[in-house]
């Protein structure tokens, strides 16, 4: 395990390509690296979570031989479909920036990370298949059979993201290589993707999969609920899209408290621009919203010693500043408390929301009859992709000014072409573009009756 | 597994993944409370989702 | 082990030229259709054969880039970063193509399905022209290393870039042509059979010319490319295309679809390989050899590992997938696509 501060004293590598030299577009390149991220991770979530839950309803016609779920099943793998399509498209977008935006990073690192995705791309392909069958297959091939061809798209789902992240903690954490004379030796690239990063940001990913697509989905039958359609169809397709996603949602809690622990162990500095900490505390208060200015944060609701608690699991323990480095080493403040905030806050809702519908259901033994409960489950599911969106916020610009932590900043990394603004713009009308034509075809999609299928 | 194994199950493992994840952080207990916390959340579906439930039809209120 | 690394790539790059190229190819015939009755039959077969297989069809892309960036790091770089221009085209294309082709099919009125229709078809043209001129751009020597060293408009608009790059359409238009009639052989359509029988014709004879072409093209702006082809391994890749070509021309025209998509496949493939072998020992024309530009050799082994691993997955599931699909087991109901929809 390589001592990161040893590393960090090493003259950092120019890489393979040398320094770009100054770079105007660099935040250009960050943007669109970041809207094509943004726009590519809610995807991801469905290819996660969603196979499972057409499996889960596959099986249940299976076993109770009643249409109904056999309707929804072919309904929602329709919708699996049409969100694998335009994940691939968007996932080769991000595949090309690797060239396009960050030319260096990829010809210095990539013999040290490049494997990760090779085994990701392999579980594309299968996944890829495996699709195409199961919806293609539907009353085509035997029922037993159809169900099994499902398994690999659930599995296929899991790796195909599997290495992705164990790539990103790889940026995070970074290992299995050696620097000499700014040259990267000794490539060991096993250790490298398998690193101790891999596994909190893998099963914090999964249960955000889980959260994501369960919330959004419930949310389009909570929203038919609401108009009165409560037929058993409806009542299925919500009855188990929002089990699913509230049983993952008290869970999420606790994979966010070990994320925490761990980047306050690992990234202290990370850890302390979530929480704009300029100077070194013992006991730390934790400090709801606020604006940091000038080393302090100005504005905000104080809770003494509970950042302590949340960091260290102690009210008295020390946790790091952000003047524990220079400021050039220092990560934008504001964007990641922000985006840190926002996560935590959604989270803690849609585990409380999740808390009356299992509680509904353990004395009840029914769903819910208010209104607003309702209603809630109609926001949860944007409230689940917004702090979807704000936790990758923060971790990726709590990581700045480092592409790969205290080895490579990210100004070294973008590539020296011109006119980056306009692949910006263009990429940006375009995204949007996809947006709406995807929202309008699933909504078209919804309206027709299901057994037109 | 009959509802009321399927409910003790559910819950033990909850409450295991739990008890396992927030006082440690050893190797074997993140992994051993994270097979819990995933096992709840799979047996909490087959619980809850269970064909006698979403067998129901709504009554409106 | 850089050697086998460069040919999973080329294996790679040949299967996502030979599949995804007939998936553009498609999206040619699709744009020069014509009028929307007289067009919908055509349109409609090009929408049923794609259906199940083009998701992995273009997955083969992704496995090209991810090898390339792993075992062939500092090339990636400075191809990615100097033709940046082709390749950002190459990639809204990509996007906009798999979008429209997916939305195409909830399309309700025919102002929409032309809409998406153009946008598919125009984006099924474009990126394989701007594909094939990078590629020009790299056999043409025109990628130096470095971080976007090389210049950003003349890497992949000088002739033996252009020419590659509309080559690049005209094979996927005659591949796509050759599998759609044995597609609409076996949908049981003897007027399709016959119009792309007609269409794949005319798209052999055209790729053949500018296959020629190319050659004279090469000979006077490339000429250590031109020596490659013209000899050695190079040359013998050349023979073969050219016999496939020959071969398929006349299965085509005796109307033995099934063998003519091999023959097809064959002279194309002869074509990806032929450029490798001609450009051998380098990797960027002129500037990098393959062993110069190979990783270190944990990574290549580990790389090789993973492929073998992932192979012993992906070929079975792939013969799976095709031979569900070529025996009609994963059809769907053939419709005309203007027919669909109300006014």
């Amino acid at each position: 395990m390589i001592d990161l501060g040893l590393l960090a004293q090493v003259a950092p590598p120019s890489g393979g390509l040398g320094d770009p030299g100054p770079q105007p577009d660099l935040l250009d390149a960050r943007q669109m690296q970041a809207m094509s991220f943004m726009f590519h991770i809610p995807l991801v979530c469905f290819g996660i979570s969603f196979p499972a839950m057409v499996l889960f309803l596959e099986g249940l016609w299976l076993r109770t031989g009643d249409p109904v779920y056999k309707r929804l099943a072919k309904r929602w793998s329709k919708v699996m479909l049409i969100m694998f399509a335009v994940g691939v498209v968007t996932g080769t977008v991000l595949s090309f920036e690797f060239g396009l935006l960050w030319p260096n990073f990829t010809a210095t690192f990539g013999e040290v990370f490049g494997l990760g995705f090779a085994l990701e791309g392999f579980s594309f392909f299968i996944e890829a298949i495996f699709i195409a069958i199961y919806v293609y297959g539907w009353d085509r091939i035997r029922p037993r059979l159809h169900f099994l061809c499902g398994i690999p798209v659930v599995i296929t789902g899991i790796t195909g993201s599997l290495m992705v992240i164990g790539v990103n903690g790889w940026m995070n954490n970074p290992t299995g290589f050696d620097v000499h004379g700014g040259k990267v030796t000794n490539v060991r690239p096993w250790e490298a993707l398998f690193n101790d990063y891999l596994a909190h940001e893998l099963v914090h990913m999964y249960v955000a999969g889980y959260l994501v697509a369960g919330f959004i989905v419930a949310g389009v039958y909570a929203r038919a609920w609401l108009k009165g359609r409560r037929d058993r169809y409806h009542r299925v397709g919500l009855v188990v899209s929002l089990t699913i996603a509230c049983l993952a949602a008290p869970v999420q809690l606790v994979v966010g408290d070990w994320a925490a622990r761990t980047v306050a162990d690992r990234q202290p500095v990370k850890l302390a621009a979530f929480e704009g900490l300029a100077n070194t505390e013992k006991g730390a208060e934790f400090t709801i919203g606020g604006i940091y200015e000038d080393g302090a944060l100005e504005y905000g609701i104080s809770i003494p010693k509970l950042l302590s608690v949340l960091a260290d699991h102690d009210p008295n323990g020390v946790v790091k500043g952000l003047n524990t480095v220079p400021k050039e080493d220092q990560p934008p403040v504001n964007p990641v408390h922000l985006s840190f905030q926002v996560m935590v806050f959604i989270g803690t809702g849609l585990a409380a929301l999740a808390a009356l519908y299992l509680l509904t259901w353990w004395r009840k033994r029914r769903l819910p009859h208010s209104k607003w409960f309702y209603r809630g489950v109609v926001a949860a599911g944007p409230l689940a992709l917004v702090a979807l969106i704000a936790g990758w916020v923060t971790t990726e610009v709590g990581r700045q000014p480092w592409v790969v932590y205290d080895v490579m900043r990210t100004s070294q990394a973008v590539t020296a072409a011109d006119g980056l603004e306009i692949g910006y713009v263009f990429l940006a009308v375009l995204y949007a573009s996809l947006a709406v034509a995807v929202f309008w075809l699933l909504r078209r999609l919804s309206r027709q009756p299901a057994e037109a299928d | 597994m009959t509802a009321k194994r399927l409910l003790v199950a559910t819950l033990l493992t909850g409450f295991l993944g739990v008890a396992l994840m927030i006082p440690f952080e050893g190797p074997l207990t993140r992994s051993l409370g994270t097979t819990c916390l995933i096992a709840f959340c799979v047996l909490g579906a087959f619980l809850i989702a269970s064909p006698g439930y979403l067998a129901e039809e709504e009554d409106d209120p | 082990m850089a050697e086998v690394c460069l040919g999973l790539m080329i294996a790679g790059l040949t299967a996502y030229g030979l599949l995804a190229g007939a998936d553009f190819g498609a999206g040619f015939w699709d744009l020069t259709a014509g009028g929307a009755r007289r067009g919908g039959r055509v349109r409609g077969m090009v929408k049923r054969s794609m259906g199940p297989v083009w998701e992995a069809n273009h997955v083969w892309l992704i496995f090209v880039l991810v090898i390339f960036w792993t075992a062939f790091p500092v090339a990636f770089g400075s191809a990615m970063s100097t033709l940046y221009v082709p390749l950002f085209g190459a990639m809204v294309g990509i996007v906009l193509r798999g979008a429209a082709f997916a939305l195409r099919g909830q399309a309700a009125t025919m102002g929409e399905a032309r809409g998406l229709g153009a946008v598919f078809a125009l984006s099924s043209v474009l990126t394989p022209f701007f594909m094939g001129a990078a590629l020009g751009g790299v056999a043409a020597g025109e990628v130096p290393v470095g971080n976007a060293q090389g210049d950003p408009w003349s890497s992949w608009t000088n002739p033996i870039s252009l020419l590659v790059g509309v080559l690049a359409v005209a094979t996927g238009a005659y591949l796509s042509a050759v599998f759609l009639a044995g597609d609409s052989e076996r949908a049981g359509l003897p007027d399709l059979v016959a119009a792309f029988r007609a269409r794949a014709l005319g798209a052999a004879v055209v790729t053949g010319l500018l296959a020629a072409a190319g050659l004279a093209v090469v000979s006077s702006e490339a000429p250590d490319l031109f020596d490659g082809l013209t000899s050695g391994a190079g040359l013998v890749c050349v023979i073969v295309s050219g016999v496939a070509g020959a071969a398929t021309l006349a299965l085509l025209w005796t109307g033995r679809f099934f063998l003519a998509r091999f023959g097809g496949a064959l002279a194309v493939a002869g074509v990806t390989v032929g450029w490798v072998f001609a450009q051998s020992p380098y990797l960027l024309p002129g500037e990098l050899t393959l062993d110069q530009a190979a990783a270190g050799d944990a990574t290549l082994t580990a790389t090789l590992v993973s492929v073998a691993l992932g192979l012993l997955v992906l070929l079975p599931s792939l013969w799976l997938l095709y031979s569900l699909v070529l025996r009609g087991r994963l059809d769907q109901a053939y419709e005309p696509l203007d027919q669909r929809f109300r006014p």
